[in-house]
């Protein structure tokens, strides 16, 4: 008959035996405060009273002395973004540009074409005013189609904003949302135009010609300006754009918008060289930044 | 990366997705390339497919027809833009009284062709301003013009009410 391994449960109970003197001497210490006394020695140099960093406002120091230090720490945090974030002036540059996006897209073989010159006002290198003035014209004949249209050179006008997202930067680099409103008035004519009617076997042509008509439109665009070299920058911008409002003819809708493009058209795109005018007004704002770098 | 870095990938980014924006522009004309008054055919005010039906352009060269014996709830009617007036024969087989017969009507449309562009899309083409729409009443009890202004819209310009055999 064999006999039970009575060695290893002895073991065991040995073990937890000494885990419950552990517990209970650790609890007892825990629960006895030792009334030591503790130590921390100041060292000389510590103690005393630093003098401000150089070029500290005046106020902070002020305020520091008279022993208001939350105020002076919350001030002295201020101070210091406002020396990391520029603060621009009310007028940072007047920027002059031209549009040359669709004389590009002309060369390869676009029929049609909006050019114009823009003024920009900086605001605090943030909010931008800027008005546009341009002309629109076309010329095209598809080879698939039965017309040719032909819009007569007609001015347009576009006002809007722009905000630099980098207005904390400076200003060489802008990245833009632009909001505008546009308004044409333009002529334009359709010509050679030739219908065959296949069941009655009839060929008719005809011209439509002093067409005359106008429109009203929104874009809102997202773009970019780099500066290039010195007050010389270039952008462009990416507009996504609809029409409110445009006249219908009893013979015709109009085709191309001239500022707009294409009638159906969603999409515009403006690509621009622009020179900074440096004209500096003083800040309403506490500090000044020294802004001579070119606008783009 | 640097700043200008930076720049040049955002540059490089917006136009890609600029490339891609355009080339979802599309140029396809989604109506009729020329102005058609579409007739539907009604019996009793409800839409119906009217059997054995032929139609003709009076005067059509080589007297073409339309459709030929076919059974057809609507129709595209060509009109003429050299004229003010284009009609169509209209002939359908019945049997109102059980022997089949041939029923003949005559369609009018008096317009004026107005020449349109439309857009660079659908092109030019001729809308036409009907004045006056008449038909003789054998198979056709009546017709009714649903817009004066024919244009290129596949929407239907005139119902063609027939007489229920």
């Amino acid at each position: 008959m064999m006999s039970l391994p009575t060695y290893p449960l002895n073991a065991f109970k040995g073990t937890l035996l000494l885990v419950a003197c552990c517990l209970f001497v650790a609890l007892s210490a825990t629960g006895q405060q030792p009334d030591k006394r503790h130590v921390t020695p100041v060292k000389p140099e510590t103690n005393q009273v630093k003098p401000p960093p150089k070029g500290t406002d005046e106020k902070i120091i002020q305020q520091y002395i008279s022993g208001d230090s939350a105020a002076a720490i919350a001030e002295a945090r201020k101070d210091s973004l406002r020396r990391v974030y520029k603060h621009y002036p009310l007028i940072t540059d007047l920027t002059v540009g031209l549009n040359v996006a669709d004389p590009l897209f002309m060369a390869f073989g676009q029929t049609y074409a909006s050019t114009d010159v823009s003024a920009t006002l900086n605001m605090w290198n943030r909010l931008q005013p800027t008005i546009e003035l341009g002309l629109g014209w076309a010329n095209s004949s598809p080879d698939d189609k039965n017309f040719t249209y032909k819009g007569k050179p007609s001015p347009y006008v576009k006002v809007g904003l722009n905000y630099n997202f980098m207005f904390k930067s400076i200003p060489d680099y802008q990245v833009l949302v632009g909001l505008r409103l546009g308004y044409s008035n333009f002529g334009y004519d359709v010509t050679n135009v030739v219908n065959f009617n296949s069941y009655w076997q009839e060929t008719t042509s005809y011209n439509i010609t002093g067409e005359r008509s106008h429109a009203l439109w929104g874009e809102a665009g997202v773009g970019l300006k780099v500066k290039l070299w010195d007050k010389l920058s270039m952008g462009w911008m990416i507009r996504y754009h609809g029409i409110f409002n445009y006249g219908k003819n009893r013979h015709s809708s109009p085709w191309f918008i001239p500022g707009y493009g294409p009638r159906k058209s969603s999409l515009g795109f403006s690509l621009g060289f622009y020179y900074a005018l440096p004209i500096h007004t003083k800040s309403s704002s506490k500090s000044q930044a020294t802004t001579t770098t070119a606008n783009p | 990366m640097s700043r200008l870095s930076h720049i040049a990938a955002l540059h490089l980014l917006s136009f890609i997705v600029l490339m891609s924006l355009t080339s979802c522009n599309d140029d396809s004309c989604y109506d009729n390339g020329s102005s058609l008054p579409l007739a539907e055919f009604y019996v009793n005010d409800a839409s119906a497919t009217i059997p054995g039906i032929t139609v003709m352009g009076i005067g059509a060269p080589g007297d073409s027809l339309l459709v030929d014996s076919s059974s057809i709830n609507k129709i595209y009617l060509p009109l003429r833009a050299s004229v003010n007036t284009t009609s169509f024969v209209v002939k359908r087989w019945a049997s109102p009284d059980g022997e089949k017969k041939l029923f003949i009507d005559t369609l009018t449309f008096e317009y004026e062709a107005v020449e349109y562009f439309q857009s660079a899309e659908c092109g030019a083409m001729f809308n036409f301003d009907v004045k006056r729409l008449a038909c003789t009443e054998n198979a056709i009890d009546s017709v009714k013009l649903l817009t004066p202004l024919i244009t290129n819209k596949s929407i239907p310009a005139l119902r063609i009410y027939f007489t229920d055999y």
